[in-house]
């Protein structure tokens, strides 16, 4: 059957020309004269939202068990746009199978249901002025969709309907596993991105041959195991549902409820639940790497180190402490003394924190003995009160930041709550910022600036190896 | 003067295959409200309030029209080095390390950018921070301390800056394919500048090219987010009031025409990497001189996206590992490119199913009403959610009145609806079929030769 897009047409532009028209009269009016005296507006559909400004993020959020799936659920009455994330916690296992899961929720996002051709799925979002995306993660893999409030119960059907008859394509697999190769392959020709994934790579205690083998299963990834894959993932144990917008209640839990009534209860999930934390397993990890990049004017540096569980105290403590690093880190190597274009520390929010430090520069032997120096000062002596200060306001702006609409504080919630456990933490961490001291900062530096990786990726200047190690405390 | 903007947030009816009619049919548009008042202060500043108290944030965009596009090649990269000089302080705060020392302790989270058509400088920081950030903000832009020796420092921080994009395989071919699309105009369409020039300017000359485009009158203010107009509007008489308009730069005055392309230019490049890439332009539309052109560009841009337009095929197991097509249109330039990234040996077959591809999009876009329709709600739908994030719709502001105005935003739904089939043919005819083409080949052993590129493409296309 024809899709009858001309209705829909004009419905839409006869909805809204004529209010338009008038604004943009009225904008150049005020352009031509130059008012100085603004009425005083209406704020509209944009409404005071209290929860950041008390400091808090999870007021009025609720959290439902909805036929054994977990539902986050936030209100927030007049904002014009709502979020839906789909979680799934599908834990550890093999390559093979993360490339399914992998492609399986790929195709979901670009394919649709097998019920529908592909252009008729983004017809349909394109028509409802939504947005689906799928974001695979260390942890957990994410599907994620926003639209206008009104609208996300047709999206959430939509999202519903694609799972329940999840694609099949054998031609769309072919597409979507190419894809994937080739962004595999290429980023080896990127010394930037070449000397994070192999410092990644040294942090996980990959070898090369891990890679190759990786990268081989994607080749052999199949219809079948991409159907295997959907059965996996969707798992009602291991699926977190969070919906933050103008929605009714009930309407979303009657929507859960159509889509969790029609999962198979699986005995027994033959992937296993997410290892407990690895913190510590390695001690001593001190990897380095030099990748020799000849036609690479400047080198890249990256490094990461093992941190805390992301529900540890240490958590916040070892944010801040990077926070300072970070503004150290830039301070001293780029705006004193002009060695790099880009240089600082950063956490990354897994269920073991990780602590990421990047510099690329053409003068490694003046940065690299700045960069080591200023690591261990922070191992040896406690920041001062005015760095906390500064990066308390830093991660906090960071956090406000990433939560002002409501896909932010969708994705913020989803994140504490497959991270951490309980999306209310992240209360609990904003109230951390302002209690930890320097010297529960400087104790968490020091613990956790020491297991790691470390890998330069470039060419220009001499850089040796030793250069790095000294990066890592013996 | 303010207003409420309301665009409608999406369509309504539609009946679907094999589903009957969906819920959504009949139901009336939903509306986007936004709250956007302008101004323009007595000295020449346009400033845009767009009050949004969904979290205690307050983001502050100014852009200056002074990007690579008012360069020449004797000064290209002025625009981007001066852009690095606001972070080194003020006449009344000098010290570059208290500035930025004094930004920090607000938890403000800073940067700029410099592009073609314009400048940008921004920061969001918690709405009771906002007013001090602001202050910094307009002091440095106003009065800048260009200082010798941060000039110094920083002309280095922009050449490793030169360094990371060089390292990166993808830059050198851009680099060389708008060489050859553009000639000896490239420095306009390259706001990172030239090292050589980054390398000698002067304190005085940055003083010069400052004194001419950081005026008032050339540029533009958007505060967003957790303030009402009145607090917004004295923001900005407070910060940006004593600012002197001076003699416009006359940035409207018709852009110098671009060298003449010889067509079927290419070059080939030998590079360590794994895959070919392939690229090739063509001149595209400038908002100034074709907006329509411009629009309809994005729109076939956007339709080759879709799963079932013809340019998909060109990616599978027996073919490229990614294609795309785009069109990038700035204030008086304008480019589209072909990028196709191909494992060894399919090198041939890809061009040749290329060539088909093309010769079908240079007559029409070969595509149908329901593909076109469907790009532009996508395109529209992106301009919302934009619109609807107080950080994002700074940023958009900034963008449409950097490539033409104030009023682009305000008509943007207009004139994305009006797009229809034929205005893709038109743009077609004058952008792809017959106009001069320039290609790249970067390759770790050469697989295409030099000149070989021209003749399968035309070959096929025959």
């Amino acid at each position: 059957m024809k899709m009858l897009r001309p209705r829909a047409l004009a419905v839409r532009r006869s909805g809204a020309r004529g209010q338009r028209v008038s604004t943009v009269l009225w904008c150049l009016l005020a352009l031509a004269c130059g008012d100085p005296e603004p009425p005083t507006v209406r704020l509209g559909a944009m409404p005071t939202c209290p929860d950041l400004s008390s400091g808090c993020l999870n007021v009025g959020a609720a959290t439902l068990d909805v036929g054994g799936v977990r539902v986050i659920y936030k209100r927030t009455p007049g904002q014009p746009l709502a979020a839906l994330r789909m979680l799934f916690d599908n834990g550890t296992r093999g390559e093979r199978q993360m490339w399914a899961e992998r492609l399986a929720l790929t195709m979901v996002q670009i394919a649709g249901p097998s019920t529908r051709t592909p252009s008729s799925w983004q017809g349909e979002l394109d028509k409802l002025g939504a947005v689906v995306a799928f974001t695979p993660g260390a942890d957990y893999a994410t599907l994620s969709g926003t639209v206008a409030a009104p609208r996300a119960i047709d999206l959430w059907r939509l999202l519903r309907e694609a799972l329940r008859n999840p694609p099949q394509s054998q031609f769309q697999l072919d597409h979507f596993a190419r894809l994937e190769q080739r962004n595999v392959v290429v980023r080896g020709d990127q010394p930037q991105l070449a000397a994070q994934d192999e410092a990644w790579s040294l942090l996980m205690q990959r070898t090369p041959a891990d890679e190759t083998a990786s990268l081989a299963e994607l080749s052999t990834v199949r219809a079948g195991d991409v159907s295997q894959a959907f059965g996996t993932l969707l798992d009602k144990p291991r699926i977190t549902v969070v919906v933050v917008g103008d929605v009714l209640l009930e309407s979303v839990r009657a929507e859960v409820e159509q889509l969790v009534g029609a999962l198979p209860t699986m005995s027994a999930n033959p992937f296993p639940a997410p290892a407990a934390s690895q913190a510590g397993d390695v001690p001593g990890l001190a990897a380095t790497a030099v990748l020799p990049y000849p036609d690479a004017p400047t080198w890249h540096i990256a490094g990461y180190f093992r941190g805390p569980p992301a529900d540890s105290e240490d958590h916040a403590a070892l944010r801040l402490g990077l926070a300072i690093l970070d503004n150290r880190l830039y301070a001293r190597i780029r705006d004193e003394r002009g060695l790099a274009y880009t240089v600082g520390a950063r956490p990354y929010f897994y269920r073991e924190t990780v602590g990421y430090l990047w510099l690329s520069t053409n003068a490694p032997g003046e940065a690299l003995p700045i960069m080591q120096t200023t690591l261990a000062e922070l191992r040896v002596l406690a920041p001062t009160n005015s760095e906390l200060t500064s990066a308390r306001q830093t991660v906090r702006t960071q956090i406000f930041e990433a939560s002002d609409t409501p896909a932010g504080l969708c994705a913020t919630l989803a994140d504490w709550q497959l991270t951490v456990g309980d999306r209310t933490r992240i209360d609990t961490f904003l109230t951390q910022l302002d209690t930890l001291t320097t010297a529960r900062v400087h104790e968490s530096l020091t613990k956790f600036l020491r297991n790691g990786a470390v890998v330069a990726a470039g060419g220009g200047s001499e850089l040796a190896e030793s250069q790095l190690q000294a990066l890592l405390p013996p | 003067m303010s207003r409420v903007l309301r665009i409608s947030l999406l369509l309504a009816a539609m009946v679907t295959s094999g589903c009957g009619p969906d819920p959504w049919l009949d139901q009336p548009p939903v509306t986007l409200e936004l709250p956007l008042t302008t101004q323009v202060l007595a000295n020449g500043l346009t400033v845009v309030l767009v009050p949004n108290h969904a979290a205690p944030l307050i983001t502050a965009v100014l852009a200056v029209r002074a990007g690579s596009d008012v360069e020449d090649a004797s000064n290209n990269g002025y625009s981007h080095l001066f852009e690095h000089m606001i972070f080194q302080g003020s006449q009344a705060v000098p010290d570059a390390s208290a500035f930025r020392d004094r930004l920090d302790a607000l938890g403000a989270s800073r940067n700029a950018t410099t592009g073609v058509d314009r400048v940008t400088y921004f920061f969001t920081a918690q709405s009771s921070q906002a007013d001090e950030a602001l202050g910094l903000f307009a002091g440095a832009l106003q009065q800048p301390r260009l200082a010798s020796a941060s000039l110094d420092k920083e002309r280095q921080v922009v050449i490793g800056e030169f360094d990371l994009n060089e390292s990166n395989f993808g830059f050198v071919r851009q680099r060389r394919l708008f060489q050859l699309l553009l000639g000896e105009s490239v420095y306009r369409f390259d706001p990172l500048g030239s090292r050589d020039v980054v390398r000698e300017v002067s304190a005085e000359r940055l003083e010069q090219a400052h004194a001419t485009y950081y005026v008032p009158n050339n540029a533009l203010l958007v505060l967003s987010g957790d303030l009402t107009v009145a607090q917004g509007t004295e923001l900005a008489q407070r910060h940006f009031g004593s600012w002197s308009e001076r003699e416009d730069p006359a940035l409207d005055a018709p852009a110098a025409p671009l060298p003449a392309l010889v067509d079927g230019e290419q070059a080939v490049i030998e590079a360590p990497i794994s895959a070919t890439e392939i690229e090739l332009a063509w001149r595209g539309p400038t908002e100034a001189d074709d907006p329509e052109g411009a629009l309809a560009g994005a729109l076939l841009s956007s339709v080759t996206y879709q799963g079932d337009h013809i340019f998909r095929g060109l990616v599978g197991a027996d073919g490229a590992f990614s294609a795309t097509f785009a069109v990038y249109s700035a204030r008086n330039l304008g480019v589209v490119r072909v990028q196709l990234s191909i494992p060894p040996g399919l090198e041939r077959a890809v061009l040749q199913r290329l060539a088909r591809v093309l010769k079908d999009m240079e007559a029409g876009g070969a595509l149908d009403a329901m593909q076109l329709e469907a790009a532009k709600d996508r395109m529209f739908r992106g301009h919302l959610f934009s619109s609807s994030d107080p950080a994002q719709l700074p940023q958009l502001l900034a963008d449409h009145w950097g490539k033409s105005s104030l009023e682009r935003f305000q008509t943007f739904e207009d004139a994305l609806y009006d797009i229809d089939g034929a205005a893709i043919r038109r743009f077609a005819r004058r952008y792809l079929r017959g106009t001069p083409r320039v290609a790249v080949v970067m390759s770790s052993a050469q697989n295409i030769a030099s000149g070989e590129l021209d003749a399968l493409l035309d070959e096929e296309s025959k």
